[in-house]
């Protein structure tokens, strides 16, 4: 441009300074807040990687939350059953007492079965023991309610065999078979409880109908849950394929067919199975299993069918009673061999217990890890580089200053001054 | 043989020239700061010598020189320059308009801060996982009520913001319809008086600086062009037609638009036929009002509709604390208070159409299991013209690639699999009026996918179809009521909230899942207030993939929504700041050719100056002449 006019130069200059100031607007701005980006407009990937990493901070967080929070509910899970473990010391004890015939006389019987009684109250009060916030921690979902305040229900009755009064005949399980799960990471869940009808009981179970099932066939699509787990049985299915469906659906049940045709479900690890048909299927009922007269499992079981298999209550009772009645064959036998089973359950559920601890410990060191480095990465994407912007503010200043000092002595010279 | 007398006349010519030259060098050095001036050049020209071709001239050599004139008064000014600034301008109010709303739409969604619709819904999510934790408590569900209340806030007022801005977006159509009309009539009357100076030989250098500066006014505006081929008619266009044409304006109006949400429309008023023009404040500001804030609305309204809709979905199944259940977390408000669904779209007093939302299908399905069955889907699109679009299936095919299929194919309708594994189908944002947003348009199965194996249709090929168009077409679903959501009120972002019964106790909030006792087919009875595993299933909406196209989550669509409006706010402030050097060189190109340069006003003062006494000198000079000539015959 070979002609350059006042207006001109006083563009330039208001341009240029304008341009200074508007950047050093936002150099203050950073520098005075720390952070890079004020709206997504100044950096969209930085912005969007910054909600996306304060998304994930808080999972985190909660995430941590919720692995401290399992891994109290697990200990108390491990306390428990630890303390029922050392019931269990004392009751072996005594069995092998009585088994040797130590508790002869009327009065060593009645002072071995008020022990017993009272061990029997005890390891009840663990059944139903509770957790910080006042709720039982073996009855799987049924964690207290007015109806239902315990999971385990003990039933009394007036014995006179050894005088011993009020004395326990039984205990029900009224909790359920609920899984309480916490997630622990993402799409990654810890079951932080056991229900009580897999830690309170003895031996495997086996249940044996009564029905001849030579002639069954299902007439319907329908689904059956047994411990839990849903398993479809098409229709047109006869026996060996509904007994085929259940032994390959991953569960610690066995089902084959029984002497008279009948279906006989056993479980393979000490517990009490739960079976339900589900909507209106009626397969189990059919096969003589279930009875539509008890809508609740586990209480559900037609009287017909032959129930093998005892919980530690049931165990223990039956230990009383044949102390009480002298029986030392049964009780160094039977008894003596059902307490070893039993102990054998609860010492697979405290190494259980103990291996979740560990995951525990190893998700909460994980996830802290994970934390430190989205908290990182947050950082570096939203915070600046103090050094480099302070350099660049004094940079710009510098060249304000020259812009400042140029323009006043250009816009002043005109020719003006040298007329007259 | 010239006249005695010719010296003086002679001079008095230089006088008056010079005069006039020092007249305009006032005026120029006057108007050195008035942004339209363009300088005035004084074109002084010697005058006609005086020479008659007849026999009676003088018999003396050469034409006798008769001294200056005046021969125009010249405005120093480069058209096409003119022309460059009047596109550039347009580029600029274009980009201007644009960055400014962008800019507030930004400021709506408050990104990247813990104050935002994402920061809200990280909460809601913790504070369901928190009631997985501790069902039992009330402590937590409050938590969880109080959150979900915080989330619906910002969600309406994030979409009363966008309205907001949306209104001020048309307000600004009205303004700027009244300014482009304000100065089209202006311009005429320059027109007017220019053309009548001009008749007369004149030239009306400063109400062309007047009109030109209003031309780029109007450049800022609309998308204009000037046509100075013609003398006497300029001609200013707007997009092909004529906006103004020497004194005839054709003005401009805005109707209100039904189809719009009763936005305006910029119309001819002679023919009532719509303006083409994309470009300037106005370009920017209809496409700002019908895109760009439109786009996000409906954004905000798909969000809303899909977080009330899976979460409801998914609460339903879930059972409270006294077991209650088949209760709705946030409140649905259908379209259409007909309990088919059926609704009357054009307002005419008859229901039209059956709007639905979504439907889900009755059957649980093995989504990554082939499918066994073959033939072909039929829908059509969302927009306008509703095309029909075919997906075939084959056996070998998973539910899993149909609903990829489905969901890649863009036809307004989301394919996903629910927490119980039953096929879904949602609608989407319509593509061609927002009143018709959220509506399951036409679904058709020549084969068994969706009939007997998902268990949506009753039956297979057209006679099972379902098409919004027909009333009580809901008759053709297999699934129950409560499986199928009704198309909600326009707007559901604005109205989003947990339902009354949800605040009015939490103890409904449904955190445990139940089980079917009696075989009804239906979970009737709560497992247990211990159980926190429905709150569970909703916190895992988080994760879940099922936002429009399902390929996004819940904070997906938020991040990209703040992604797309960020790099949108990131091109205008370059394109803005880009327009503004090349405005600011373009500015400076006509400065330098137009423009007042004082210290050149000064120095043509002193020459001019000097013209005029010199010729003042020519005069006294003659007029000793002629006193000596006096004398001697005195």
């Amino acid at each position: 441009m070979n002609r350059i006019t006042n207006q001109m130069m006083n563009n330039t200059m208001n341009f240029n300074l304008n341009r200074h100031q508007v950047d050093m607007d936002r150099l203050q701005s950073s520098l005075a807040t720390g952070r890079n980006v004020r709206f997504p407009r100044d950096n969209p990937i930085a912005a969007t990687n910054q909600m996306m990493y304060r998304t994930r901070l808080t999972e985190m967080e909660q995430y941590l939350s919720n692995i401290t929070e399992s891994k109290s509910k697990l200990d108390e899970v491990d306390t428990a059953v630890q303390s029922t473990l050392r019931i269990f010391q004392r009751l072996r004890e005594l069995a092998v007492q009585g088994a040797n015939g130590i508790y002869s006389s009327f009065e060593l019987k009645e002072a071995a079965a008020t022990e017993i009684n009272q061990l029997l109250e005890e390891l009840v009060n663990i059944g139903n023991s509770r957790n910080a916030t006042g709720r039982p921690i073996f009855g799987g979902f049924q964690t207290g309610t007015e109806e239902i305040p315990n999971p385990f229900v003990p039933i009394y009755q007036t014995l006179t065999a050894g005088n011993q009064g009020d004395a326990m005949i039984g205990v029900e399980y009224r909790g359920n078979i609920g899984e309480i799960l916490r997630e622990v990471s993402q799409g990654e869940y810890l079951a932080v409880n056991i229900p009580g009808n897999r830690v309170f009981w003895a031996t495997n179970q086996t249940l044996t109908s009564y029905q001849d099932a030579t002639d069954y066939t299902a007439r319907t699509n329908q689904t059956i849950r047994i411990d839990g787990v849903e398993i479809n049985v098409s229709a047109g299915d006869n026996i060996d394929m509904i007994i085929d469906k259940i032994n390959n659906a991953g569960l610690s049940v066995r089902a084959s067919k029984g002497g008279r045709n009948n279906l006989v479900l056993e479980s393979t690890t000490p517990h009490q199975m739960w079976l339900e048909d589900m909507g209106s299927g009626t397969v189990l009922q059919d096969l003589g299993m279930v009875s539509a007269n008890f809508p609740n499992p586990p209480n559900n079981i037609d009287e017909r069918v032959t129930v093998g298999g005892m919980s530690i209550f049931e165990m223990v009772i039956q230990l009383r009673d044949d102390l009480v009645r002298g029986d030392q064959e049964l009780v160094g036998g039977r008894d003596l061999g059902l307490i070893d089973m039993g102990l054998d359950n609860l010492l697979r559920h405290v190494s259980a217990v103990g291996a979740r601890q560990n995951r525990v410990d190893e998700l909460t060191r994980r996830t802290e890890t994970d934390k430190t480095n989205v908290t990182q990465l947050l950082s570096e994407n939203e915070g600046i580089d103090v050094a480099e912007e302070i350099m660049n503010f004094r940079y710009l200043e510098s060249v304000h200053q020259y812009a400042l000092a140029v323009g006043a002595r250009t816009i002043r010279m005109t020719l003006m001054d040298f007329l007259r | 043989m010239p006249s005695t007398f010719m010296g003086l006349e002679i001079g008095k010519r230089g006088l008056m020239s010079h005069q006039q030259a020092l007249h305009v060098t006032g005026h120029n050095i006057s108007n050195a700061d008035s942004r339209e001036y363009s300088r005035q050049r004084v074109v002084i020209t010697a005058a006609d010598p005086l020479y008659l071709p007849s026999l009676n001239r003088s018999n003396t050599p050469g034409n006798i020189g008769q001294g200056a004139v005046v021969q125009e008064v010249q405005r120093v000014r480069d058209n096409f320059i003119d022309d460059r600034i009047v596109a550039e301008k347009n580029t600029m109010g274009f980009w201007n308009t644009r960055n400014e709303f962008i800019r507030q739409v930004e400021m709506v969604y408050n990104e990247p801060s813990e104050d935002s619709i994402r920061g809200r819904l990280d909460d809601l999510w913790r504070a369901w996982e928190e009631l997985s934790v501790h069902p039992e408590e009330r402590s937590t569900r409050e938590v969880v009520k109080e959150k979900a209340i915080g989330l619906t806030n910002e969600i309406r007022s994030a979409y009363s913001q966008l309205r907001e801005l949306r209104l001020n977006a048309n307000n600004q159509i009205a303004q700027r319809v009244e300014r482009i009309n304000t100065l089209s009539y202006n311009i005429r009357d320059l027109n007017e008086r220019i053309l009548k100076s001009q008749a007369l030989g004149d030239n009306p250098n400063d109400l062309m600086d007047r009109r030109d500066a209003l031309i780029e006014e109007l450049s800022q505006i609309a998308d204009i062009s000037v046509g100075r081929s013609d003398r006497d008619e300029m001609i200013v266009y707007l997009g092909a037609e004529n906006l103004i044409q020497g004194e005839v304006v054709r003005p401009l109006q805005t109707v209100m638009d039904p189809e719009n949400d009763g936005m305006l429309r910029v119309v001819w008023r002679d023919t009532g036929r719509d303006i083409t023009n994309r470009g300037g404040e106005l370009g920017a500001l209809v496409e700002i009002r019908d895109r760009v804030i439109r786009e996000n609305i409906n954004d905000v309204n798909a969000f809303a509709i899909n977080l009330m809709d899976l979460t409801n979905e998914v609460h339903r199944d879930g059972f409270g604390r006294q077991g209650e259940t088949d209760q709705e977390f946030f409140t649905h408000v259908p379209v259409s208070d007909n309990v088919n669904g059926n609704f009357d779209l054009n307002s005419d007093g008859v229901n039209d159409v059956t709007a639905i939302f979504r439907v889900s299908g009755a059957n649980r399905i093995d989504a990554s299991a082939a499918i066994g069955v073959a033939g072909t889907l039929t829908f059509v699109t969302n927009d306008a013209l509703e095309q029909q679009v075919q997906i075939d299936y084959n056996a070998e095919d998973t539910v899993l690639s149909v609903i990829r299929r489905i969901n890649d194919a863009q036809i307004g309708i989301s394919a996903y699999l629910n927490h119980n594994s039953q096929l879904g189908l949602r609608a989407t944002v319509a593509r061609d009026s927002d009143n018709r947003n959220f509506m399951i348009r036409h679904i058709e199965d020549s084969g068994q996918m969706l009939v007997g194996l998902a268990g949506i249709l009753a039956r297979s090929g057209p006679q099972g179809a379902f098409d919004y168009h027909r009333v009580d077409d809901i008759s053709k679903f297999i699934p129950s009521r409560e499986h199928i959501t009704f198309t909600p009120e326009f707007n559901p972002a604005s109205y989003i909230s947990v339902s009354e019964r949800i605040t009015g106790n939490v103890d409904r909030i449904a955190a445990a899942q139940g089980q079917d006792i009696g075989g009804t087919g239906n979970p009737n009875t709560s497992n247990g207030i211990g159980d926190g595993t429905n709150a569970l299933r909703i916190a895992r909406l988080r994760h879940v993939n099922s936002m429009v196209d399902e390929s996004t989550s819940f904070n997906d669509f938020l991040v990209s929504m703040v992604s797309r409006i960020g790099t949108q706010g990131e091109e205008a402030e370059t394109r803005v700041r880009t327009q503004e050097t090349l405005l600011t060189n373009l500015t400076n190109l006509r400065q330098s050719v137009s423009g007042v340069n004082l210290d050149e006003e000064m120095s043509n003062m002193v020459q001019f100056q000097h013209g005029y006494n010199a010729a003042a000198r020519v005069i006294s000079m003659v007029d000793k002449m002629l006193e000596t000539v006096i004398r001697m015959g005195a």
